[in-house]
C-alpha cells in the first residue's frame, strides 16, 4: 500500500467515482500519509469555493411570446352583419323552396304554397276566385305594413352599424397614427441610449487605459530608481573594495621593502 | 433547462454575458440546424455540449487575438477583496464571485472547460470524455491542474474558504 495513487484516482476519489475496493486503498493511503491528505482537502476546499461563485442570473431567452390573438370589435361587427345576410339568404331559399306565392289580380288575392294555381290546375277547371272580402284585405295590408316596418328596422339597424364600423376604422387609424409615433419616438430613445452606453464606454475605456499607462510609468519610474539605487551601492561597494585592496597592496609593499632592506643590511 | 445550463458553460468560459449569450444563440440555431443528423437521441447532451465548446473555443480564440498581454500581469498585481466587516454583503458577493469567475478565465482553456462541467454542470468524468473527446484520465488529470492552477491564485488574492465564511 505504498505506491501513491496517481492524479487521475485521487480525483475519481475527490468526486465520488472511485470503485468501493480502490476508496478503501485511497482511504488507507491518506491515513499513512497526511500530506496527501492535506494536498487532496485544499483541493476540496477550491471546489467548494467555486462552487459558492455558481450563482448566477440567467437572461432572458431573446424570443417574442406568443399570445392568443384577441377578438377585435371589427370582428365582432362583421359577425354580426354576416349572420343577418346568412338569415335573410336562408329566407329567400325558404320561401323559393316552399313556392310561397302571393297575386292580386282582378281584385283577388290569391296567397298558395307549390306550384302555381294556373300551372296546377286546368284552365277549364280553375275553381272560382276567390272572393274579395274586406278583411283579408285588412289582414294583407296590416302584414305589408308589418314587413315594411321590419324592412325599415333592418335598414335602420344597417345603417347604425355602418356608422359604428365607419368610426372605428377611425379610431383605429387613430391608433395606428399613435403606435406609428410611439414606435418612432421608442427608436430614437434607443439610438439615443445606445450612443449614450457607446460613448460612456470609450470614456471608460480611455479612463482604463489611462489609469494602466500611469499605473505602468509609475512603476517604470519605481524600477528606474531601484536600479539606480542598486547600482549606486554596487558602485559604493566596488570603489571600497578597492580602497582596502590598495591599502592592503601598500602595506604588502611596505613589508616588502622592508624586509628586502633588512637583507641588505645584514649583507 | 437547457438554455440555462449552455448559457452558464459559456458564461464560466468567457466571463463576459454577452458574448455568453451569443453564444447561447449560435448553439441553439446550430443544433436546430444539425439536429437531423444526431444519431441516436442519448448522446444529446453530449452533442449540444460539443457544439458550446466548440464555439466557446471559437470565442476564445478571438479573445486571445484581442488581448493585451500585459494585462494579465496587471490583473495579477490587482489587491485581494477587502477583509473586514462589510454592512453590503450583496457587493461583496458580486465581488466574490467576479473574483472567481476571473480566476477561473486565468487558467489554460483545456483545464477551464474540464473544472466547469465538472463543478458547475456536475458531469461525469465519462461524460466529459465523451464531450471532449478525451479519455477519461485526461479529463481527470486536467481537473487536477485545474484545481491547483485555481488555488494558486486565490493563494494569491488571500481567498480562502475560511476567509470567505468569516467575511459572510
Amino acid at each position: 500500500m505504498n505506491h501513491k495513487p496517481d492524479q487521475p484516482t485521487l480525483m475519481a476519489y475527490l468526486f465520488q467515482e472511485l470503485e468501493e475496493e480502490k476508496v478503501r486503498w485511497v482511504e488507507a493511503y491518506l491515513q499513512e500519509h497526511p500530506e496527501v491528505k492535506a494536498e487532496l482537502e485544499a483541493l476540496s476546499e477550491i471546489h467548494h469555493l467555486m462552487k459558492k461563485g455558481a450563482e448566477e442570473e440567467v437572461p432572458p431567452l431573446l424570443l417574442p411570446e406568443v399570445y392568443p390573438p384577441q377578438p377585435t370589435p371589427h370582428r365582432n361587427l362583421w359577425l354580426r352583419l354576416g349572420s343577418i345576410a346568412a338569415c335573410l339568404t336562408l329566407l329567400v331559399l325558404l320561401i323559393s323552396w316552399v313556392g310561397l306565392q302571393v297575386q292580386y289580380r282582378n281584385q283577388t288575392l290569391t296567397i298558395q304554397l307549390g306550384k302555381s294555381t294556373e300551372d296546377a290546375i286546368p284552365r277549364n277547371e280553375q275553381a272560382p276566385p276567390v272572393e274579395h272580402t274586406p278583411l283579408i284585405r285588412q289582414v294583407v295590408q296590416q302584414e305589408i305594413e308589418a314587413l315594411q316596418d321590419s324592412l325599415s328596422g333592418t335598414l335602420h339597424q344597417l345603417q347604425q352599424l355602418q356608422t359604428a364600423l365607419q368610426a372605428q376604422i377611425q379610431q383605429d387609424s387613430l391608433r395606428q397614427k399613435e403606435l406609428t409615433r410611439l414606435a418612432r419616438d421608442y427608436q430614437k430613445e434607443t439610438s439615443r441610449l445606445v450612443s449614450e452606453i457607446i460613448s460612456q464606454a470609450s470614456r471608460q475605456q480611455q479612463q482604463y487605459t489611462d489609469e494602466l499607462l500611469e499605473a505602468f510609468s509609475q512603476h517604470t519610474a519605481r524600477q528606474r530608481v531601484r536600479d539606480l539605487q542598486l547600482i549606486e551601492e554596487t558602485l559604493l561597494n566596488i570603489q571600497q573594495n578597492t580602497q582596502e585592496k590598495q591599502q592592503q597592496t601598500e602595506f604588502i609593499v611596505t613589508q616588502l621593502y622592508t624586509q628586502f632592506k633588512q637583507k641588505n643590511d645584514e649583507k | 433547462m437547457w438554455y440555462r445550463r449552455i448559457y452558464l458553460f459559456a458564461y464560466k468560459y468567457i466571463a463576459d454575458r454577452d458574448t455568453a449569450l451569443e453564444i447561447t444563440q449560435k448553439v441553439f440555431i446550430a443544433a436546430f440546424e444539425k439536429l437531423k443528423h444526431l444519431q441516436s437521441p442519448d448522446k444529446f447532451k453530449a452533442w449540444l455540449y460539443r457544439i458550446a465548446v466548440n464555439y466557446c473555443h471559437e470565442e476564445g480564440r478571438k479573445k486571445k487575438r484581442n488581448r493585451w498581454d500585459d494585462l494579465d500581469k496587471l490583473i495579477q498585481q490587482e489587491p485581494p477583496l477587502p477583509k473586514g466587516e462589510n454592512p453590503e454583503q450583496k457587493l461583496m458577493q458580486q465581488e466574490l464571485k467576479d473574483q472567481l469567475l476571473k480566476a477561473l478565465s486565468m487558467i489554460p482553456g483545456e483545464q477551464r472547460e474540464v473544472v466547469i462541467m465538472k463543478i458547475y454542470e456536475e458531469l461525469k468524468f465519462k461524460e466529459i470524455a465523451g464531450i471532449l473527446a478525451i479519455s477519461e484520465n485526461t479529463a481527470k488529470s486536467r481537473l487536477y491542474y485545474g484545481l491547483h492552477a485555481l488555488k494558486k491564485i486565490l493563494d494569491q488574492w488571500n481567498i480562502t474558504v475560511k476567509t470567505i465564511f468569516y467575511e459572510s
